[in-house]
């Protein structure tokens, strides 16, 4: 097993010409974590992860790994491995010349990359296919040869840019269980991007919301959904009832008396600046009789959506307010009607109060 | 294989459309048709259609020796300027697609202009330039002068094949630990040996096909074929002229053919 | 390991490919560049720094004549070109399977046919006794073999010949991917055929007609080989005028004139239509 090799963006950004792919960014990556880059498309994830593989020049600020600032470094002497999304397998090799080319590359003994080579066809489960040709493979498998590949030499940082984005749902969830296995077992550092937020929080120690070519927010995934710092992050992550505050007035010690732009008035924990409100559908209890929460409003039911293992209402609780309320439901709850009258209510802590 | 050509056209129309390609098929091949009828013939005139056939001109460029000797020369130097403009096609295609500097696209117009400029404007500027260099009518002279024209087209064929696979395969190869020497001999190089191979089968048809360069630049010694085909035509039109003209055609065609098959072969990678 | 004080710049994927520039740079600056700047430095320096040489060319004399004719003839197989390769292109375009390939072939064939040889070809064709005038008088066209060679029309014909393929493999390139959908719709749609081709393919086919009008007319413009074949000693076209002043009467200066004339007239085009001809002729080439 090697050990991880620790990461740190210091102040990298990068510029094309007028466009910004990348703002300032400072960040660092603990050895052995698995950290993953998630944000909608075009917001900087594979910059950021070009400039530690070395394609990306930064325009400013310096990327260090272990320690030792790698920026004026080629990314042949990084020693760093990288899965790309379309594999980037050489279709002219089979597949085991692909995962000996990095030992070649290393000059190591003929007898030592053969050994080296068959551990790792049977690390990704391939023993048989080391003779195929790339194309003669499925979509999992190359994926598994590109893996394979790129750990056969056991860099302390992985790189992988989408790696699981040309596999089918099914495909890619079992992909994911074998990844987190394979870091299980290599130990080695791997920052992982994707778009996909199951994905992230399923696999990830640690990740970093990003946004506009800025790290919105970075930490355990659990945190992120239960702590957002701001609207982008709490909408992105789940999902998130946002009312708009136009008055926050102290009430006690860390408490908020909001009045919001959609009519409901409040009460939440936090303190001021309050730009707006945050409800989790799943913190909002439903039912016909009043609730005995902190916030308490009458509504009427306009949809329901029934989803795997839970009910997800739509109520109206005033002209230009609906909120959404999820329940976990099994065969044996009842659902509510259509139309019918409810009450809906939440506890202040169960508010975020976030400055925009 | 028409079908939607029928549809579209209608009885008088397909019977036009027939009678068309007919007529253009006939008048693109006719001359060359004629040129090798006119080889076999037995006379000393031009005479179509020919009345007996024999090998007569055949035999008669055969026992000339300055035939064989221009034809030793065009391949000599034809062979040389597909090497030549195969290296310098390769380097300045991988240093415009990979490059990654926007100056670089008028650098790879620059490139490609000579095939697009009249030979004699490049002749009567080399002629002189040639003289300074004391290369005159030197073999080096007319393979210099072939591979400027015959370098954008060997530019065009491997920029294409370089942009015809994706790039992160190169950018695999570096983080794998080949540096930028190993990732053009164990990734670029065979992902583009076919266009360069069909670059440089393309450069030698330009360079043997080539007069103008050759009559400015060339020397007795170092004569091509086309130059003592056009020096013949300047004199008298004999058959042994259509003899040598039907094995050109031969070997051009053969060229084609084998360019041709290599790009066939290309398209249907990768093997079993 | 980088100190602290400035740091050492960022690694760049692209300049280790800048590093190959040197020698083609340096092939194309000796022998292409300078070459050609000499041409156009020599018409107005030598032999004294003026525009003498350009008063001649341009004054009375041949030289403004036969440039003249140069555009001239060069417009007219243009313009047969276009109006011969447009229908075959577009029955072409329509074929698939073997007969595509067969008509590719030919057509690819053709353009990779020595100049030379084709030129011979019509000469021959074209002789007094020839095949073409025995046809004519078999066919009561002519009472008498008629004089073919050293007119422009025989000189037309083989330029034809020769740049045919320049026009046809742009636009078949061009025309195969025009969506037959789109024609279909518009019959269904009750388009009459005159109306569907004007409206609907000829403006899709363009930019097909712009890369061959401009391929074809450029390399017309340069032509010396048939014109000097089929033409010689009454049609002169303005490569030939080039090639004998240098080469026979040692003008280099009046040659250089005309030279860069046609330089300048080659670059206008080629800048104006270049970009479009070059993309298509690349994409047909393959
Ligand atoms: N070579 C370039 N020139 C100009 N702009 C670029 C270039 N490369 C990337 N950009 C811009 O930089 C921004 C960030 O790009 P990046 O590829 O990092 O996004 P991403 O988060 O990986 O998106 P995706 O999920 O679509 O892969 C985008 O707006 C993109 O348009
Ligand atoms: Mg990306």
């Amino acid at each position: 097993m090697t050990r991880g090799a620790s990461v740190e963006f210091a102040g990298v950004s990068k510029q094309y010409g007028l466009v910004t792919a990348l703002r300032p960014t400072s960040l660092v990556i603990a050895q052995g974590e698995f950290f993953a880059f998630l944000g909608p498309s075009g917001s900087g994830k594979s910059t950021l992860l070009g400039t530690v593989a070395g394609f990306i020049p930064p325009s400013e600020g310096r990327v260090l790994i272990e320690g030792s600032d790698v920026t004026a470094m080629p990314p042949h002497r990084r020693n760093i491995g990288m899965v790309f999304q379309n594999y980037a397998l050489f279709p002219y090799l089979t597949v085991a010349q692909n995962i000996a080319f990095p030992l070649r590359m290393r000059r190591l003994p003929r007898g030592e990359i053969a050994r080296r080579v068959d551990r790792a066809l049977e690390m990704v489960r391939l023993g048989d296919f080391g003779g195929r040709m790339p194309a003669q493979l499925s979509g999992g498998q190359q994926q598994r040869v590109a893996l394979a590949r790129a750990a056969v030499y056991d860099p302390p940082l992985l790189l992988m840019d989408e790696p699981l984005g040309a596999l089918d749902k099914t495909l890619r969830e079992e992909m994911q269980e074998e990844l987190r296995q394979f870091h299980r077992v290599v130990g080695a550092t791997i920052l992982y991007v994707t778009h996909d937020q199951q994905e992230a929080a399923a696999m990830a120690d640690r990740m970093a919301i990003m946004n506009h070519g800025a790290v919105e927010q970075a930490g355990p995934p659990r945190d992120l959904y239960a702590r957002p710092e701001n609207s982008f992050v709490a909408r992105f992550l789940g999902e998130a009832n946002v009312l708009r505050v136009v008055a926050a007035d102290p009430v006690a010690a860390g408490r908020l008396h909001l009045r919001t732009e959609e009519g409901p008035a409040l009460l939440a924990c936090g303190s001021p600046p309050a730009g707006i409100a945050c409800i989790r559908p799943e913190d909002i209890a439903i039912a016909e009789a009043p609730i005995e929460r902190e916030n308490c409003f009458r509504g009427r039911i306009v949809d329901i959506v029934h989803v795997a293992g839970s009910i997800r209402y739509s109520v109206a609780i005033a002209a230009n307010c609906t909120l959404s309320v999820r329940v976990r439901s099994d065969r044996r709850t009842a659902v509510l009607p259509m139309d019918a009258a409810v009450h809906v209510g939440w506890d202040a802590q169960d508010a975020l109060v976030l400055p925009s | 294989m028409m079908g939607r050509a029928d549809a579209v056209l209608g009885v008088a129309g397909r019977i036009g459309a027939a009678v068309l390609l007919a007529a253009f098929v006939l008048f693109l091949v006719a001359p060359v048709v004629v040129i090798v009828l006119m080889s076999f013939t037995d006379q000393l005139y031009l005479t179509f259609p020919p009345t007996r056939f024999a090998l007569r001109w055949y035999a008669s460029a055969w026992e000339q020796s300055r035939w064989l000797r221009a034809a030793w020369n065009s391949i000599q130097i034809g062979t040389a300027t597909a090497l030549a403009s195969v290296a310098l096609g390769t380097l300045s295609a991988l240093a415009v697609t990979r490059g990654g500097r926007r100056w670089l696209l008028p650098f790879g117009s620059l490139v490609v202009a000579p095939m697009m400029l009249p030979h004699v404007i490049i002749a009567i500027g080399l002629y002189p330039t040639m003289l300074d260099l004391g290369l005159s009518g030197s073999y080096a002279a007319v393979v210099i002068g072939h591979t400027v024209v015959a370098t954008p087209l060997v530019f065009t064929t491997v920029a294409a094949a370089l942009r015809g696979y994706d790039h992160a395969l190169e950018l695999a190869a570096r983080t794998l630990g080949a540096n930028g020497w190993r990732t053009f001999r164990f990734v670029t190089l065979p992902m583009i040996a076919g266009g360069l191979l069909i670059g440089g089968i393309f450069a030698f048809a330009v360079s043997f096909d080539e007069l103008m360069l050759a009559l400015f630049l060339a020397g007795p010694r170092t004569e091509t074929l086309p130059r003592l085909l056009w020096e013949h035509l300047a004199q008298s039109v004999t058959p042994t002229i259509a003899a040598v003209a039907t094995l050109i055609l031969a070997f051009t065609l053969l060229l084609l053919v084998a360019a041709e098959t290599l790009r066939r072969r290309k398209a249907v990678e990768p093997p079993p | 390991m980088a100190g602290i004080g400035r740091a050492a710049k960022p690694w760049t994927l692209g300049r280790g490919y800048l590093l190959l520039l040197p020698l083609p740079c340096g092939f194309l600056a000796v022998f292409f560049v300078w070459p050609l700047l000499r041409v156009v430095l020599r018409s107005v320096l030598d032999p004294r720094p003026n525009f003498s040489n350009y008063a001649k060319v341009l004054g009375a004399g041949p030289y403004a004549h036969i440039l003249l004719y140069t555009i001239e003839i060069a417009a007219l197989v243009t313009a047969i070109c276009l109006l011969l390769a447009y229908p075959v292109a577009a029955l072409t375009a329509r074929m698939r399977g073997g007969a595509l390939q067969v008509m590719t072939g030919l057509i690819v064939a053709s353009l990779w046919t020595s100049a030379v040889i084709r030129s011979y070809a019509w000469l021959i064709l074209f002789q007094r006794y020839g095949v073409v005038n025995q046809a004519l008088i078999a066919l009561g066209l002519a009472g008498a073999p008629v004089r073919i060679l050293q007119t422009t029309t025989a000189v037309a014909i083989g330029m034809v010949h020769v740049l045919l393929p320049f026009m046809l493999l742009p636009l078949i390139a061009t025309m195969r991917r025009i969506d037959p959908t789109l024609l279909r719709a518009g019959r269904i749609l009750g388009a009459a055929p005159v109306r569907l081709f004007l409206r609907v393919y000829l403006p899709l086919s363009l930019p097909g007609v712009n890369a061959g009008v401009a391929l074809v007319f450029i390399t017309s413009l340069g032509f010396f080989i048939t014109p000097s074949l089929l033409g010689g000693g009454r049609t002169t076209m303005a490569a030939m005028i080039i090639e004998e002043e240098a080469d026979t009467y040692l003008d280099w200066p009046l040659a250089s004139a005309i030279a860069t004339i046609l330089l300048a007239l080659t670059v206008v085009i080629y800048l104006a239509y270049g970009r479009l001809a070059r993309v298509e002729v690349t994409r047909s080439l393959r």
